[in-house]
């Protein structure tokens, strides 16, 4: 059977790679792609620590998150789909209108 | 493990909740047959729902409910909270017609988005548990980032929602993380089940620590406290104002009812261990705010530094993790709304026209054009430099005074210089309003009957609540959870 | 000893801090076109406060030295906060002073100015903050009422001023905002002391003066006594205000950029607010630091006079160079109260209220002036004498009241101050009394250039008219009166002062 730890580890590794692609990355789909990564990788987390401490307390969160990841994609798509068709580039330093 | 079949459904905790939620449906509804030159209808629809739960919080006032296997309180905390929350939105609802109409943005999903960030709000203030408190951040920022781009054709909407929508997502990912750390380590995702661990297991749990950080993380980027304030001065001033008015003054006061409850109600056993970061906190926040706010030209980017300033000096009050010392931090978000809901209700009845009125310039002269939101505007801006007697003022006194019983000299001691900093740029915005402009622009149009009464009221609000005594007993019997 | 008993139960107080702020209210429900209706209601809002203020006056207790028409109730608990006014020697005559030079302020301003209801409700709220000052007794009350003068004056200096009015406004606002967060801190620092030392967290004058701070503290290696500490952030408030060099190069440019009516308040009754904060917090509440730091500050009061009387004598703009006066009289003032003995506190005293009358008639002249000459400049006037006989008399009262002229007010207190100097500070008193004769150099040939030399040409200069002189005469009969009987000021204030002195 595979440890408690490697799970844990997996999700720390993942939730990593999601927010360094956050923060490296400047196309706002692939950011938010990236920030699904890290939604998920949490989900990971719970599903681990719900089956290594015997509650369902984690499986339930680990739910809820689904969820609510759901309704974000369909905000987000929708406001990245009406900036794309404002006809501006599909690069977040490029969305420097409010600079001082 | 939940057992189902134990739960018992509390009603009257969650009737605020329920009462906005039904209201949202009925908005909803009533936008698919009310004609579009009827929308203010929606607005008194609103509001009537709003009044109904707010005074189906003021029963919660002095009980010690708790619903939903823990997940929810109905107490005075809620209550206090609850109130708060739902005057501003109620505010908010009222100038909003004639704004919306101004810059044409009259739609009826308006009045459902501002009043799910409510519930939203609401729930958050209410939450004892990880997941409801996830729930409501998630439903407050997923309706405000609809809002912050809600004018579909201005691209600095468009853009101040989607920074909006990925700095915020980013933070709820740390938020998430630090909720998954801390249900491993202690065990439980309610309150109460984390303060039973903690209290019963005192030594140094790292997986603890951790998750108590990412946690911190996500609720600091909500309150706009700094470093994690990056996103505010852009998306604030992007959105639309009246939805920068709200959750300037809205959210903050969510995040923070979050943070009270999570670290002086659950956490207060590991206040040495929280003290230095979230002293941090305060200190960057007011030195960052206070500091750059000073070199801003437009009105709305000053605010949102104010803002971020206030955000750290409303820490102040959690630091000592005492319930006294967040009873002045009470204190100062109902003050922090008052004064801010106020200056921003301002920026609003004179960005109606669509012009650049949240640039400083605009501003030249302001007393003699237009003579109360002047006058009123002079109010907010002495209150949020805590000039006497304003309630900026008992505000910032009230948490000094609780850095003195505690001790905590160094974060006490930069509030009050960066005090002194934030006096040069509120006092701007008053000299500029009395320096007389060149030519004569007269336009002395009226901004309309809701707009004088809420301004007004946010001024009297702003004058009053600090000499009245009740209030700050009141912040004080809100921390008895 | 009294001249008659008032009623205990009123609140006497508390009546004449919210009278002005009722007409304040009226004015506020008046139309903006009613200008002759709101310039009554002023009056008349300041006449009830005067005559209240006179009844005080008559009422008051004479030969003790305690508080009197003391209010006490309780206001933010939790905090020790309360709501404490009360009068003694200290703060008595000032309150006429304040009370008197408002009506005068009003009586003089003009209904036709623009914005006119604005100025008078602002004007009425001043009147409430500088009465509330005046009779506060507990700390955060104090500090609320000494901050809330300042917004009203802020804005009646910055819209209703002449000349670079906004710059004047805003460096008053921020030399004297920034001076009161350190008094905030003095404040603060002052009652978690006294909590530790008796266990009960209060800010109530009355209680903090019984128990006076001790110890001492290590700043930056040095030690220092924790009173002189306080001293120090208190003083910081009080000199920025009074003005004490070398914090004053706010007041040549605010007085300059001032509306008349409210340059009369403001020279007359708003620097009296901080030598009053002195002898009120540092004299009473720090006795031990004032003896370590008070003669520093003496010496800087005595810069002050010289430094004023020098610049008046420089000065060809009459209004600034009675402002430079002004600022010169007032370090008579600060030499007095930090001598610490009766005869100086005691001088210092009747000269804060033979100031405040001087002052005011001086700018009040000046004014007058102006109006007629359209100008101020001291050079371009000549031999206004022979025009207006009755006028120059007037001015000449006025001038010689402020040189200091034995028979007139301004003598008797300087004097007493010198005698209270002599014993303690000799060289600054020989300082001071250099700073007397300067006094008599500029105002004479201030008087003599303007009134007396012969015009080269001609010019039309109108005689006083009866309602001038009618403005002029209660401030003439003061400078008479109190020049001529001054002995019935210390019967009131001398147990007070008394007490203070002898901590």
């Amino acid at each position: 059977m595979i440890p408690a730890y490697a799970y844990l580890w997996l999700s720390g590794i993942l939730f990593t790679i999601g927010a360094v692609g956050v923060l490296i990355r400047r196309n706002p789909l692939v950011m938010f792609m990236c920030i699904e990564l890290m939604l998920n990788a949490v989900n990971l987390s719970f599903a681990a620590f719900s089956r290594y401490l015997n509650s369902l307390d984690g499986v339930a969160f680990a739910f809820l998150v689904i969820t609510v990841a759901a309704a974000e994609v369909v905000v987000g798509i929708a406001i990245i789909v009406q900036v794309y068709r404002a006809g501006r580039a599909m690069d977040v330093d490029e969305l420097d209108l409010m600079k001082e | 493990m939940i057992d189902l079949s134990a739960v018992h459904i509390d009603y009257q905790t969650v009737l605020p909740e329920l009462v906005v939620t039904g209201t949202i449906v009925v908005v909803l509804l009533l936008d698919l047959v009310v004609p579009p030159d009827r929308r203010r209808w929606l607005a008194v629809v609103s509001v009537v729902g709003l009044a109904i739960a707010l005074i189906a919080s003021i029963p919660l006032w002095g009980q010690h409910r708790s619903a939903f296997a823990d997940t929810m309180a109905g107490d005075s905390f809620a209550a206090f909270f609850n109130v708060l929350l739902l005057a501003v939105t109620i505010l908010t609802v009222l100038i909003s017609p004639r704004y919306l109409r101004c810059v044409h943005l009259d739609f009826g999903e308006y009045y459902a988005l501002v009043l799910s960030a409510a519930a939203g709000m609401m729930l958050l203030a209410a939450a004892t548990s990880l997941m409801t408190i996830f729930l409501g951040i998630e439903l407050l920022s997923l309706a405000l980032y609809v809002l912050c781009s809600f004018s579909r054709l201005q691209e600095h909407s468009q853009e101040s929602g989607l920074k909006y929508l990925l700095l915020g997502g980013f933070a709820t990912g740390f938020l998430l993380y630090g909720m998954a750390l801390i249900y491993g380590a202690t065990g439980s995702t309610t309150l109460l089940g984390i303060r039973a661990f903690v209290t019963s297991s005192p030594g140094t749990n790292v997986l603890l620590l951790l998750g108590i950080g990412f946690l911190s993380v996500g609720l600091a980027f909500k309150a706009s406290a700094a470093p994690f304030h990056m996103w505010t001065p852009d998306v604030y001033e992007g959105a639309p104002t009246i939805v920068t008015t709200f959750m300037s003054v809205a959210t903050k006061a969510a995040a923070f009812a979050a943070v009270g409850r999570i670290f002086v109600a659950t956490l207060p056993s590991l206040e040495a261990q929280w003290y230095v970061p979230l002293a941090l906190i305060a200190v960057l926040s007011m030195s960052i705010g206070n500091v750059v706010a000073i070199t801003q030209s437009n009105l709305k980017r000053l605010l949102a530094y104010s803002g971020i300033a206030h955000a750290g000096f409303i820490f102040l009050g959690i630091l000592p993790g005492t319930t006294d010392g967040l009873a002045a931090s009470l204190f100062y978000i109902a003050a922090y709304a008052a004064m801010n809901f106020g200056a921003f209700a301002v920026v609003t009845a004179l960005d109606a026209k669509g012009e650049h009125a949240d640039e400083l310039t605009y501003w030249t002269g302001l007393f003699y054009r237009r003579p109360f939101l002047a006058t009123t505007m002079t109010i907010f801006m002495l209150s949020l430099a805590g000039i006497p007697p304003t309630v900026g003022f008992f505000a910032k006194l009230f948490v000094f005074q609780a850095l003195v019983t505690a001790h905590l000299w160094i974060p006490l001691i930069v509030g009050i210089l960066t005090t002194v900093i934030s006096l040069y740029y509120y006092l701007r915005v008053i000299v500029v309003m009395v320096t007389v402009p060149e030519g004569a622009p007269v336009e002395r149009e009226g901004v309309g009957l809701p707009m004088t009464v809420v301004v007004g009221l946010s001024a009297l609000g702003t004058t009053v609540m600090g000499l009245v005594p009740q209030v700050f007993g009141w912040a004080l019997q809100a921390t008895r959870f | 000893m009294s001249w008659y008993q008032l009623p205990a139960t009123v609140p006497w107080l508390t009546i004449a801090v919210l009278l002005p702020l009722a007409g304040a209210l009226l004015v506020l429900l008046a139309p903006s076109a009613a200008r002759s209706a709101i310039k009554q209601l002023g009056v008349l809002t300041t006449v009830f406060t005067l005559v209240l203020v006179g009844l005080l006056l008559g009422g008051f207790q004479q030969g003790t030295a305690g508080l009197q028409f003391d209010e006490h109730h309780s206001w933010i608990t939790n905090l020790g906060i309360s709501y404490h006014l009360g009068v003694d020697g200290l703060s008595l005559f000032l309150l006429g002073l304040n009370a008197l030079l408002f009506l005068l302020a009003l009586a003089v301003t003009d209904p036709k100015m623009p914005r006119f209801k604005e100025f008078v409700l602002l004007m009425l709220v001043l009147e409430a903050a500088t009465t509330g000052v005046l009779v506060a007794l507990d700390l955060i009350l104090f500090y609320v009422f000494w901050e809330a003068t300042l917004v009203p004056l802020y804005l009646l200096i910055g819209a209703w001023g002449e000349g670079r009015r906004i710059y004047a406004a805003f460096k008053f606002l921020i030399y004297t905002v920034l001076a009161s967060f350190f008094m905030l801190v003095a404040i603060l620092a002052l009652a978690a002391l006294n909590a530790n030392q008796t266990g009960t967290l209060t800010f109530d004058w009355s209680t903090l003066v019984q128990h006076p701070v001790t110890g001492s503290v290590d700043v930056l290696g040095i030690r220092v006594g924790i009173q002189v500490l306080l001293f120090l952030g208190f003083a910081v408030a009080f000199a920025v205000k009074m003005p004490l060099f070398p914090v004053h190069t706010w007041l040549p440019a605010a007085y300059t950029a001032s509306p008349v009516p409210t340059l009369l308040i403001f020279a007359g009754l708003i620097s009296k607010l901080g030598a009053y904060g002195f002898l009120r917090f540092n004299l009473s509440l720090f006795p031990d630091g004032t003896r370590s730091a008070g003669p520093y500050l003496a010496g800087l009061a005595v810069t002050g006079i010289l430094y004023g009387a020098l610049m008046a004598l420089v000065q060809s703009d009459l209004k600034r160079l009675v402002a430079y006066a002004s600022m010169s009289h007032l370090g008579f003032i600060g030499l007095g109260i930090f001598t610490q003995n009766l005869l100086g506190v005691e001088g210092a005293l009747i000269q804060m209220i033979n100031h405040g009358v001087i002052i005011a008639a001086l700018f009040l002249t000046v004014a007058m002036i102006e109006r007629r000459a359209g100008t101020r400049d001291r050079t371009q006037l000549r031999g206004l004498e022979q025009r207006a006989p009755l006028f120059a008399a007037l001015f000449l009262v006025v001038s010689l009241a402020a040189l200091g002229l034995p028979g007139l007010n301004g003598f008797v207190g300087e004097f007493l101050i010198m005698l209270g100097a002599w014993s303690r500070f000799l060289p600054l008193a020989v300082g001071a009394g250099l700073g007397v004769i300067l006094a008599a150099w500029y105002v004479l040939r201030m008087y003599q250039g303007a009134f007396q030399e012969a015009p080269s040409q001609p010019t039309a200069f109108a005689e006083a008219r009866w309602t001038e002189a009618g403005v002029l005469a209660p401030l003439l009969a003061l400078m008479v009166v109190l020049g001529v009987s001054p002995a019935f000021f210390p019967a009131a204030v001398q147990a007070t002062v008394q007490a203070v002195v002898s901590r």
